[in-house]
């Protein structure tokens, strides 16, 4: 059987997956990766980035409480 | 007392209890009776605890005897889905992953409830880890829906939704991460509540999103849903997010109904954002001409597209989830569900940056829904878009699955509660609507969910015997 041709996507992917630590991921279920890479990359334009840059996340960090 | 005890609400048994006209143990044997009868098709169980929980009914049986009722919980059967621990019983998360793993403690949630003198029957289904949808490759088979076992009871609690539905148990616990109580309770006809985010200690239930996790009750009746939220709730000086609130009586405002209340009616996520199946729209419209015709006053809110809070809430949740899972994902990812390797897998490549962009949008987010309750006093919305869809339906229930209003007040925090608005035609499946109120305003909430359901037919509807 001819081997698959090796997409730029492809290469991306496999990078990703490598630099994420999931390479055996990569060799088992390599679809599922790709297709998480896909996922991650369509949540980024999900929703709208704050233009405020002092927009604090949620939940803010809070130091510990005071000692007594 | 005529109707069977296992089809009695938890109120309902609670009083006959108190009364000595009802033991725990003939309470339980009935529960364990209906258990065996049906749970061979609904697969509600992953373990069942009989001879422990016969142990727990006997004592109560006996101290009510001497001195009354601990209190409502008293001698009543609660299942716990299988990501909260009891101790001495596996947590399996309903994965081979965690096949081996004992609870040494119970989780703080049911520690209170054992003190009030509550017993478990056993541990329930879940989607595996709490997430992805019903799978067939898993060591446990998926829970099915009562009302028709062809379809998928909503999760990820459902093994809490079946097992409540079909009357095996009056009440269950469940989590809920990204709506994962009001699924089932919507897809089973049943009040489930995401209580105010803190409200219930998460300590000893096995993280899905810190930030997003919360545990809430399953039952038939918002009356039932109210006294059990009154045992689970409170401080927890060891869960790092709990919001250090006393327990309410939420019972108190029940009888006042709905008269002179604002509901803001988000119409825009069931008709132009995520457009609802035809009678789901419908089941909503009527059930808001019910709560006007109640007394409630209704408008239309605006908030954020829907899209957006979820998005946020997929963001988050699945950059705390890979933290969870990463090394399981690293080194194991053979292991888990085909569906919930999938689902968990994208979490992997959200960058640092996505992650706090997501909690920083959810600040306003948060700040959107706190400005809709300067006008009114209730949110309505759409829970699920769809009915229930066959569960071996596996593109169906892809499809239909994210298609939901409930992650909002995951990301927000707000408390939310899902009660039967209806029936489909072509299925004869529950149908389900969203009542939210701001933070900590559970009783309000319960007072409008009670007075719909008593306003509506659907609380007499149960599933038929199969």
């Amino acid at each position: 059987m001819a081997a698959q041709p090796v997409t730029p996507q492809d290469e991306q992917a496999a990078v990703l997956a490598r630099a994420a630590g999931l390479d055996r991921a990569w060799a088992g279920h390599r679809a599922d990766v790709e297709e998480a890479v896909a996922v991650a990359a369509r949540l980024r334009t999900g929703f709208a980035r704050p233009a405020d840059p002092a927009v604090e996340p949620t939940p803010a960090h809070r130091a510990p409480a005071a000692r007594p | 007392m005529s109707a069977a005890p296992c089809m009695l609400p938890l109120a309902e048994a609670a009083a006959l209890i108190a009364a000595r006209r009802l033991s725990p143990v003939e309470l339980l044997s009935d529960c364990l009776a209906r258990i065996a009868a049906l749970e061979p098709r609904l697969n509600a169980f992953i373990r069942l605890l009989e001879q422990e929980a016969m142990a727990e009914a006997r004592a109560a049986e006996a101290e009510i005897a001497r001195g009354g009722p601990r209190s409502a919980l008293h001698g009543i059967p609660v299942g716990l889905k299988d990501i909260i621990d009891l101790a001495g019983h596996p947590s399996t998360c309903h994965s081979r992953l965690r096949l081996d793993h004992v609870a040494e403690a119970d989780a703080a949630v049911v520690a209170r409830l054992r003190e009030a003198g509550a017993v478990f029957p056993g541990k329930l289904a879940t989607h595996e880890f709490a997430i992805g949808g019903p799978c067939f490759d898993l060591p446990f088979p998926p829970a099915r829906n009562p009302w028709n076992p062809a379809h998928h009871p909503g999760g990820s609690s459902s093994g809490s939704g079946a097992a409540v539905a079909a009357r095996m148990l009056p009440a269950a616990l469940g989590t809920d991460t990204g709506g994962s109580v009001r699924h089932p309770a919507t897809h089973c006809g049943l009040v489930g509540l995401k209580p105010t985010y803190g409200l219930v200690s998460r300590r000893g239930v096995f993280p899905l999103a810190f930030t997003l996790d919360h545990v809430g009750p399953m039952t038939r009746t918002v009356r039932d849903n109210a006294l059990l939220l009154g045992v689970m709730a409170g401080p927890d000086a060891e869960d790092p997010g709990s919001a250090m609130r006393e327990a309410e009586d939420y019972t108190r405002d029940l009888h006042r109904g709905v008269k002179g209340l604002r509901i803001g009616f988000i119409r825009h996520f069931h008709e132009a954002d995520m457009p609802a199946s035809p009678e789901v729209a419908a089941a909503l419209e009527a059930a808001a001409r019910l709560l006007a015709a109640e007394g409630a006053t209704i408008r239309d809110v605006t908030l954020p597209p829907l899209g957006e809070f979820a998005a946020v809430n997929r963001a988050i949740l699945g950059a705390e989830a890979a933290a969870v899972h990463e090394t399981w994902l690293r080194e194991r990812p053979g292991d888990y569900a085909h569906l919930t390797r999938r689902r968990l897998l994208p979490g992997m490549f959200v960058s640092g940056a996505d992650y706090v962009q997501a909690q920083r949008r959810r600040t306003q987010l948060v700040a959107a829904v706190e400005a809709a309750f300067a006008e009114v006093d209730l949110l309505l919305s759409a829970s699920s878009m769809d009915p229930a869809c066959r569960i071996d339906d596996a593109a169906e229930v892809d499809r239909t699955y994210s298609r939901q209003a409930r992650t909002p007040f995951n990301v927000t925090g707000h408390p939310a509660i899902s009660v039967m608005c209806g029936i489909s035609r072509a299925e004869g499946l529950p149908l389900g609507l969203q009542l939210v109120a701001p933070a900590f305003a559970e009783a309000l909430l319960y007072r409008a969910a009670a007075g719909y359901e008593r306003a509506a037919p659907w609380r007499e509807m149960a599933p038929a015997p199969f």
